[in-house]
């Protein structure tokens, strides 16, 4: 996982694919692609491919409900330069949700109609909303505002929406153990004899009758 | 309990002074315009804080929250509503204020 990258990446890809319809009278529709920017494009790219969708990250807030300490050793976390066939263990990653807005432009209200409904029905739905990502993890993603604004720019119609939604991730810290060196805390306890202790060995007590001291432990290595 | 409840009203109602204080700050703080930052205010209404822009100013306010094909959005209001700590110390110092002596 490589945090904000993947988020953004996993979430572009979820925008990409939608399709609107442009209807002529008497003719067949033809359909068009939505392109999904990061940030805003190229004016001239813009001018030539409405609609669009815009994604920006406008929040980064740490989400204490989800916070616990400790350590851990979760598959998802484990850095890409661990070595393979080693355990590695890291403190538990801070929680935090990262907050996009998710914006989107046309021209033709029929086109922004067709934008909404994918978007709400399908990609950003108003509840039970997820998000899969590269690192096999499936993330909360909560919807939590449609705002629309259409303005009139040149003597032309430009149908916006801005939708704010939510997503959890978290942020790794430390390594608590270097992976490379972890097979030395990897031990145990394979075999302990006790043998029967000698009378010296009996820690003063040989009058005790029932008493048995400790005799030689022996901790080998797998 | 009425009494009580009276007295949550009236903290709340009086650290939005406050409150619109803060959120001004971080409007002005990230480049909004005069007019719309004055205009930029926290209210208390059915139990629930928001910050609001009203007014001729709400259209470039909108501008500044989400952005246009120009510019990208700053979504002051937005974080301002994610950090409940700086909206509660306000709150929790009024209300101290006004229960002293009532328990």
């Amino acid at each position: 996982m490589t945090f904000l990258l993947s988020e953004d990446k996993a979430l572009r890809e979820k925008l990409q694919g939608m399709i609107v319809h442009d209807q002529k009278a008497g003719l067949a529709s033809t359909t068009r692609q939505v392109g999904v920017w990061f940030g805003q494009p190229d004016q001239e790219i813009r001018d030539q491919s409405y609609p669009y969708v815009t994604i920006d990250l406008v929040d980064i807030q740490r989400d204490n409900a989800r916070e616990m300490r400790g350590l851990t050793s979760d598959v998802y976390l484990k850095p890409d330069d661990a070595p393979a066939n080693k355990i590695f263990i890291v403190d538990l990653p801070i929680p935090v949700f990262l907050e996009y807005q998710v914006t989107t432009y046309s021209r033709h209200p029929r086109h922004d109609r067709e934008i909404i409904s994918q978007l709400l029905g399908k990609k950003l739905p108003l509840r039970a909303g997820a998000l899969e990502v590269e690192d096999k993890t499936v993330r909360r993603l909560d919807t939590l505002s449609v705002n629309k604004r259409d303005v009139t720019e040149q003597a032309r119609r430009l149908f916006v929406n801005a939708i704010t939604i939510r997503v959890s991730s978290e942020i790794l810290q430390n390594f608590v153990d270097d992976p490379t060196n972890l097979t030395t805390y990897r031990y145990t306890v394979n075999r302990v004899n006790v043998s029967n202790p000698a009378t010296s060995r009996q820690g003063g007590r040989s009058s005790v009758p029932d008493y048995y001291g400790t005799g030689n432990f022996t901790i080998s290595a797998p | 309990m009425e009494k009580f409840l009276k007295v949550l009203d009236k903290a709340a109602i009086a650290s939005t002074d406050h409150m619109t204080k803060q959120v001004r700050n971080r409007a002005e703080d990230a480049g909004w315009d005069k007019e719309v930052v004055q205009s930029t205010a926290v209210v208390y209404d059915g139990g629930k804080f928001s910050a609001k822009i009203e007014g001729p100013a709400s259209d470039k306010g909108f501008v500044h929250e989400f952005g246009d094909q120009t510019s990208p959005p700053t979504a002051i209001l937005r974080q301002y509503g994610n950090d409940p700590q700086a909206a509660s110390d306000a709150f929790l110092s009024y209300l101290e204020s006004e229960v002293k002596g009532m328990l």
